[in-house]
Formats: C-alpha cells, structure tokens, sequence
C-alpha cells in the first residue's frame, strides 16, 4: 500500500463569523490563545483531537464538520 | 497547576536563590579580607552574590504584591493557562529539539576546529552557551511564524 499523506482543511472562520464570535471569543471558549486560533484558521497548525473536539462543540457540530480531512497517495 | 501552588513555588524559589546568594556573599567577603580581591572566583563569587540575592529578594516582594492582589493573581493564572497550552507547547518543543540540532553540530564542528588548530576548549564555550540561546530564539520566532 503506497504511503499516504492527509490535509487537514477546517471551517473555523467561516463557523465563528456565522456564530458572531470573535477571535478572541473563540480562543476563550476553548482555552487557548488568539494567536492559536489565527493559526488553525489559516491552517498553519493543526490541532490535536482534544482541541479539534472543544472547538466542535462550540458550534454544536462534530470534528467532522469542522475539519476536513483529504487523503493523498503520496506520488 | 493553580495559583496558590506557582507562589509557593516562587517563595521556595526566592528563598533557595537567596540562600545560594548568601553563600557567595560570605565566601566573596571572606576572599575581600583575605586579600584575594582579584581574580576570578573573585568576580565570579560577587556576581552570583548580587545576582541571586537581588533576584530572590524581588521574587519575594512579587510574591507579597500578587498574594494580595486578586486581579493580578486571576491575569497570572490565566497566563499560566495560555502558557501550557497545546500551541506553544509544540512551539517550544520543536525549538528546542531545533537549537539542540544544532548546538550539536556546532559542539561537533568547534572539537574539530580546536583539535586542528590546537585552542582550549574553555575559551569556546562562553560562545556555545550564546549560540544555543540564539539558536534557541531563532527557531522559536520561525516556528512561530511559520505554525
């Protein structure tokens, strides 16, 4: 089986500007800094799955439908 | 880790940095009267006398203004809380694992260059210890733009 390498896209800032949060509202809720939140928006980083789990339930949603996940065959 | 724990932590701190101050105050006076005013266990004692003495001593006055001030102990414990988090954790991780990388090749690297051209070690050291800071920071500020 060839190796496979997985993207992770999210839909953090379109979700939080839906619900009216800010930024800074955002990162409160789910304990973590602004800087965290820039980040994960402009998917720099990618959370770990106790993070992606908090900021899915601010919304009300599952990780699922905020994070994205694509699999690539590695070429 | 709460609050009431980081400022008993700081007190033991403050104290044990004071009792290592003490100790270097009473070994650079015993030098002073004995004469040795040069040198440098001399310089070196002196130093660590102010540096740990004045640094415990602010700690405690921190210690006496946060335990009496809620707000200021609510903005401590909130940075304490954004310190941990998974972020900068990873970012601290990652530039450390970075500057160790480094460091190593440049210990490696300096042996190679002081065995050639026959240098003690000792005068390349004080240049090790900025690097691996430097290095340190570096990777922290990259990291932090780059994640």
């Amino acid at each position: 089986m060839p190796p496979r390498r997985t993207n992770i896209q999210n839909k953090i800032k379109l979700l939080r500007e839906q619900n009216g949060f800010t930024q800074q509202d955002l990162a409160e809720k789910v304990s973590v800094s602004r800087q965290t939140i820039i980040s994960l928006e402009s998917g720099r980083y990618n959370p770990s799955i106790f993070l992606a789990y908090h900021i899915a339930r601010v919304f009300n949603l599952t990780i699922e439908d905020v994070f994205l996940f694509e699999e690539k065959n590695k070429e | 880790m709460n609050i009431r724990k980081h400022l008993k932590g700081q007190l033991l701190f403050a104290f044990a940095s004071m009792v290592i101050g003490v100790i270097a105050l009473v070994i650079f006076i015993l030098l002073a009267l004995n004469g040795t005013v040069r040198g440098n266990i001399f310089v070196y004692t002196g130093t660590v006398a102010i540096g740990f003495l004045l640094g415990g001593i602010l700690l405690v006055v921190d210690y006496f203004i946060t335990s009496r001030n809620p707000s200021r102990k609510k903005r401590i414990e909130k940075q304490m809380e954004l310190n941990n988090e998974e972020r900068k954790i990873f970012l601290r991780t990652k530039s450390g694992n970075e500057a160790f990388g480094f460091s190593l090749w440049l210990v490696m690297g300096l042996w190679g260059l002081s065995t050639l051209v026959n240098t003690s070690l000792n005068t390349i050291f004080p240049f090790l210890l900025g690097f691996m800071f430097l290095s340190y920071l570096v990777s922290m500020v990259v990291n932090t733009q780059k994640y």
